[in-house]
This record gives structure tokens, sequence and C-alpha cells, in this order.
């Protein structure tokens, strides 16, 4: 078992994954899914979370949804990102880097001493 | 076709489960179907057979219900519990409206047959079913049966729009609902309306809060059914028109009942001894100048003073020794034609009267019973010999007893 569980850690970056996904273009859930897999492998973000946090970024404002026909098959939600959400995507950059970069700060320490001793 | 049938049942019960807008309802379903279609497809593609790829979809999405519940709490917002209480308040006078009319419709078109079978029954067996009065016992009904109707009205149609605007599911709403609802009904059950209650109908006025929560834990067992708009008004007109024009012909009806009473030789002497016995019949020692009581024909729960006052006209005070004023059970109704209740041993209350040996006054408090409404008003003394009589013609005094059911069962338990 990891001593770092995947899905914990997963939990509170599930809302900077998907404003990063639509920084670049406008897509639908399943395609948001399948570029934040294809990113990174061990990023297993399930379908069962990622509607929900669709819905309350939109909620918010962050996203907006409009409704396209597909090329073939049912109909599709298109999510892009607003100006509100290209600000909280910056917020949430600087949020993460702070947090890895004290989070490898305490992690290091521990074995700065060990190789100084 | 068992994947279709589990893709929709799992939509299904993702609709019934979110507690959104109806729009953002479809909108919802119709992207996780989209979804599912996708992500299945191209599992299919990759050579996973369809029910099996629907089947790991559904998987991955969790159960309807949780992701339903994630998906609402994701569309709240600061002020939804504040609008949820306002949603309340509106739903709750608008089916609570609706409910009273509808059953005072039901009442009205009940009297109306109930009005054809006391004639039927009038020509079978005569009128004396008419003599009887009935209006105690309506009088509690109506309000008790009006009550518990709109109770579960307002009850069954509560959950799902409170739901919806507190953007939280319908379990989650349920039991706070309940509990506020039991707690309002209730109240309203017990200290909203006043009436002259019997034990029968004090104890239905006072089940609302049960009757509420079966509206909430069962809005199953009246089937939902959409009130047309012509027939909510054909509804109105049924009772603006139907209960007064019924009010109407039974009172015409009533009034050319004539009384099968026969009368019988009555000697008051021997009616009322157990109250003592007249001294004089036609002119009685006292002659009463003021009788007045506190309370007017329909009283509340609370005591009331009985007052009488007046002079010695024949003789004087002390051809009479302890001078009382005194109430005595009357008669259950009154048309037993008796005023006083043939079962009564002693006076309700007593008390003893002032006097100048001319004058003589006093007065007396009586708290008065939920299931009475004839009193007997005596005024007595000793006779030289130790016999009690009465000094004074009585009176037969009619309080109606009316107050709120939570007073008629302290009534009960005094």
């Amino acid at each position: 078992m990891s001593p770092l569980p995947r899905n914990q850690l997963l939990k509170g970056t599930t809302d900077l994954l998907v404003l990063a996904t639509l920084e670049q273009e406008r897509l639908h859930g399943y395609d948001i899914l399948q570029r934040i897999r294809a990113a990174g492998r061990e990023l297993s973000l399930s379908e069962g979370a990622l509607y929900p946090t669709l819905h309350r970024l939109e909620a918010r404002g962050a996203i907006s949804g409009t409704w396209e026909e597909g090329s073939a098959g049912p109909r599709r939600r298109y999510y892009s990102l607003t100006a509100s959400g290209k600000r909280l995507l910056s917020e949430a950059r600087r949020e993460w880097e702070r947090f890895v970069a004290d989070v490898e700060s305490v992690a290091s320490a521990g074995s700065r001493e060990t190789s100084n001793a | 076709m068992p994947d279709l049938d589990l893709r929709e049942l799992y939509l299904q019960r993702l609709g019934d489960s979110l507690a959104v807008s109806d729009h953002e309802r479809e909108a919802a379903i119709e992207e996780i179907d989209s979804h599912l279609q996708l992500a299945a497809d191209e599992m299919v593609a990759r050579g996973t057979p369809r029910d099996a790829a629907v089947r790991q979809v559904l998987e991955r999405l969790g159960t309807p219900e949780r992701l339903a519940r994630d998906i609402t709490s994701a569309h709240r917002r600061p002020l939804d519990l504040v609008t949820a209480v306002g949603v309340a308040m509106r739903v709750s006078v608008a089916s609570g409206f609706k409910a009273i009319v509808l059953a005072w419709v039901g009442i009205a078109l009940l009297a109306i047959l109930l009005g054809l079978a006391v004639a039927g029954i009038r020509n079978l067996v005569g009128s004396q079913f008419l003599q009887a009065d009935w209006s105690p016992v309506l009088d509690g009904l109506v309000p008790a049966a009006v009550g518990a109707v709109v109770a579960y009205a307002v009850g069954r149609s509560l959950v799902a729009p409170i739901a919806i605007a507190a953007r939280r599911s319908r379990s989650e709403v349920r039991w706070p609902v309940l509990v506020v609802g039991v707690v309002v009904a209730a109240a309203i059950g017990l200290t909203g309306v006043e009436a002259r209650w019997s034990l029968g109908t004090a104890i239905a006025m006072a089940s609302l809060p049960a009757w509420f929560a079966l509206g909430i834990l069962r809005p199953d067992l009246v089937p939902a059914r959409r009130l047309p708009g012509r027939w909510f008004a054909v509804a109105i007109v049924v009772l603006v028109v139907a209960l007064p024009a019924l009010l109407l012909a039974a009172g015409g009806r009533l009034e050319s009942v004539g009384s099968s009473v026969v009368s019988e030789a009555f000697d008051p002497n021997v009616a009322y001894a157990v109250v003592g016995r007249f001294v004089d019949l036609e002119h009685p020692p006292i002659q009463l100048a003021d009788a007045t009581t506190s309370a007017d024909a329909w009283i509340g729960p609370g005591p009331i003073t009985v007052s009488r006052s007046g002079t010695f006209v024949n003789g004087s005070a002390s051809d009479w020794t302890d001078l009382r004023l005194e109430v005595w059970q009357g008669p259950a109704d009154e048309l037993d034609g008796e005023a006083l209740d043939p079962a009564a041993t002693a006076p309700l209350v007593t008390a003893p009267m002032a006097t100048d040996g001319r004058r003589v006054s006093g007065e007396v408090e009586l708290w008065p019973s939920s299931d009475s409404s004839f009193y007997y008003v005596a005024v007595t003394g000793l006779a030289a010999a130790g016999e009690r009589v009465q000094l004074a013609w009585p009176g037969v005094e009619h309080w109606q007893w009316r107050g709120t059911t939570l007073q008629f069962f302290g009534a009960i338990g005094r």
C-alpha cells in the first residue's frame, strides 16, 4: 500500500486539473477525462468526480458550457474557460506551486539532516 | 435489451435523486447519458462486449444517488436555505388553500347526501331523528376533518420543492421538514381552533401532526393528480353555491318540523326535590332583581362568576338561615324537558349569600365543564325545621363551553 494514497492527493487538485485541461481548448466531459488520463497515467480521475466538479465550476462562473450536436451520437456539452476561470487557474497554480515547495522543503529536510550526520 | 434497461434505470434513478430545477435536471441527465454512450462506444470499439462496457462505465460513475447528491451540492448557493424557507411557506399556503377548498366541497357534498338520507329516514321513522342537536358534534368534527385533509396535503407537497430550493436530496430534507411541520401542526391542532369539542373530535383535531407526518412519509397514499383549473373553479362554485343552498333548505325544513314531545303533569317539588322544595311557587319569598354572569352564552375554558341579588318580599331573612347560591348540573340537552340533571345529588358549586334582613346578594365561581352546557341556578336556605328550601325562582342557564383542544384536555383533566 502506497504511503501517499493518490485518491486523497487528487481530491484537492481536481479543480486545477479541469481548469488547466480547458486552458487550451474547449472540451466536453469525456474528452476532459481522456486528456487528464493521457497526461498523467496515475491520475485516475473518475467520472463520478468529474461531473460534479464541472457543475461546481460552472456555477462559480469559472467555466461555461454550451450544447453542440455531435458528429454522430448524442449532443455533447462543451466547456470553455471564462475570464474568471483564467484568474482562478492562475491562483490555483500559484497555490499548488507553494504547496509543492512547502511539502518538498519539509520532505527533503529530513534526508539532508541524515546525510549531514 | 438488458443494457438499455440498465442505462435507463440508472438515468431514472439519477433524475429522481437530483434536487435541482427541471432544466438543470434534464441537462445533467443528458450530459451523463452522452458520456455513457461515448465511453461505452469506445470500449466496444476496443472489443469489450457492449453490456460489459455499459456496466463498467456505470460502476465508474458510482451509484446514481451518490452522483446526484454530488451534482446537487455543486449547485448550492449561499442563500439556498433562505429560499427554501420561502418556498416552504409558498407551497404550504398554496397547497393548504387548495386542500381547504376541496375539503369543504367534499363536506358540502357529504352534507347534501346526509340531508337526503335524513329526509328518507324522516319519511320512514318520523321526525325524532331531526330533533337531536348535532351541532356540538359538527362544530368539532368539521374543523378536525378539514384540518386532517389540509395537514396531509401540505405534508405530501412540501418535500420535493424544498429539496430543490435547498439543493439537498429529499432524504436530507425530509426529516427536518417533518420535525418543523409536526411542531407547527401540533401548535395549530392544539391551540389554533376554538370549538365545542367532544373527546373524539378533540383527539381528531389534536392528531393533525400525525396526518402531516403521513403526508411526508407516505405521499403516495393519494395518487398525485393535477386538478385542472376548470375543475377547481367548479369546486369553488359548488362550495359557494351548494353549501348556502343546503343550509337554506335545511333551515326551512327544520322550521316545519313539529314537536312530538308529549307533555305530562309536572310537579317542580318532585322534579327539583334534590335541591330543596319550593316554599311558594306562586309567590317566592325572594324576588330576584339582578341576575348576572361574567360570561356570554359562549364561554371559554376559564371560570365564570355567577351573581344573584334580590329582596325579601314575603317575610324576612330571619325565617331562614344559611342562605346559599347554588349551581347544579342542568339537563344533557334542552330537549330533555327537565331543568335539572336527574342524576345530580349535590350542587356543582355553592357559596353563602349575604343579607341585611331585607336585601340578599351573593356570587359563586364556576369552572364550566366541556361536556355540559345547561346549568340550574338556585337560591336556597334552611327552614326552621332544618329542611333546605328554594327561596326564589330558579334559572336554567345555557353557557356553552368553547375553547381549543388543549384547553379541552385541560378541562377534562380538571
